[in-house]
């Protein structure tokens, strides 16, 4: 067998041995519900976990993560699976969304809202800001 | 062989239909892609020893993401290329995490290598199983470019460069010599 070969005999094992779980697909396929298209996209501006080099390993404090789009800002708190997270040009109530689901907290008067017991993977957050436009966070993991 | 071209502009086109028939909200133009792709990510995520648990988190939050970005896909073509580089991300970020974890002493999450153990009686041939042992048995280096360029659909030789941040012309060299490891691990072949 030349290399070529071993290769080519190493992707039909593989396929055989260890192939995508079907509920890995469905959830894949299912991805597809998450695009909304009359939101707007708040980016990511600061990840703590990011900006800090990996080896630096004194920072034991919580995720901190921030999102902006025009007027409307989310500084995010996630520490223990609890979010804390603080909303400029926004108010009402703070959509906590995960793939599968989503929950509702209503954003204090200071600003401040917090969710716990938030579900394991890909979070994004949903606030109506004052100008009434939806704004959404890109997707992030706590 | 020499470096693989970049994929196919038949690819290319495919994909670019595919995608804006994707942000249309065309399911089957998704689920097409997701079936083409799908082991891709995979068994890049595979590539980094993660669990099934874990794998499934990476692959997904590769899959959200394309789903944000499916206006922004500029060069359809290299598609394959930027979701392995995605979900790559996702996984160091995944490891990263873990070690955060560790390090402040909360109870380790489970990074454990559940890949299937080859002896599972799915192998037919002998010769398959002491290869796929052998895969598991190669260094870190050699583990990943090899399930980098068992692939399926192959990466081309720069995307693989990219993805593993090896120069491109470092990929034939080096698969030689992990195929070399490979070779004395399982047993002649």
């Amino acid at each position: 067998m030349d290399d070529d070969e071993l290769i080519e005999r190493l992707r039909a094992v593989s396929a055989e041995v260890d192939p995508v779980p079907v509920w890995v697909e469905l959830a894949a396929q299912a991805a597809l519900a998450t695009r909304r298209l009359d939101e707007e996209l708040a980016e990511l501006t600061h990840d703590s976990w990011a900006d800090t080099p990996q080896l630096v390993r004194s920072d034991h404090g919580p995720h901190l993560l921030s999102f902006e789009i025009g007027a409307v800002s989310l500084d995010v708190q996630a520490d223990a699976g609890v979010l804390r997270v603080l909303v400029a040009g926004a108010s009402g109530d703070l959509v906590v969304e995960s793939p599968t689901g989503e929950r509702t907290a209503p954003i204090g008067a200071d600003g401040w809202v917090s969710v716990s017991d938030l579900p394991r993977g890909a979070l994004r957050l949903r606030v109506t800001g004052d100008d009434g436009r939806i704004v959404v966070t890109r997707w992030f993991t706590a | 062989m020499g470096v693989r071209a970049e994929q196919s502009p038949a690819v290319g086109e495919d994909n670019a239909e595919l995608l804006a028939a994707a942000a249309r909200g065309d399911q089957a133009a998704w689920n097409e892609l997701v079936a083409r792709y799908g082991a891709l990510l995979w068994s890049v995520a595979r590539g980094f020893r993660l669990s099934t648990a874990d794998c499934a988190d990476v692959v997904q939050n590769t899959w959200l993401r394309l789903v944000e970005n499916l206006d922004r896909v500029t060069e359809p073509e290299r598609l394959a290329g930027w979701l392995a580089t995605t979900a790559r991300r996702e996984c160091l970020q995944l490891l990263r995490r873990a070690g955060r974890r560790r390090e402040s002493d909360v109870p380790p999450p489970e990074v454990v290598d559940d890949t299937p153990p080859p002896d599972e009686g799915l192998l037919v041939a002998e010769r398959d199983r002491a290869l796929w042992r052998a895969v598991d048995q190669l260094s870190d280096k050699c583990r990943q470019l090899i399930r980098t360029l068992m692939t399926t659909p192959p990466l081309s030789y720069l995307e693989v460069a990219a993805l593993l941040d090896m120069p491109v012309g470092s990929i034939g060299p080096s698969r030689s010599r992990c195929l070399e490891q490979l070779r004395k691990l399982a047993g002649e072949l």
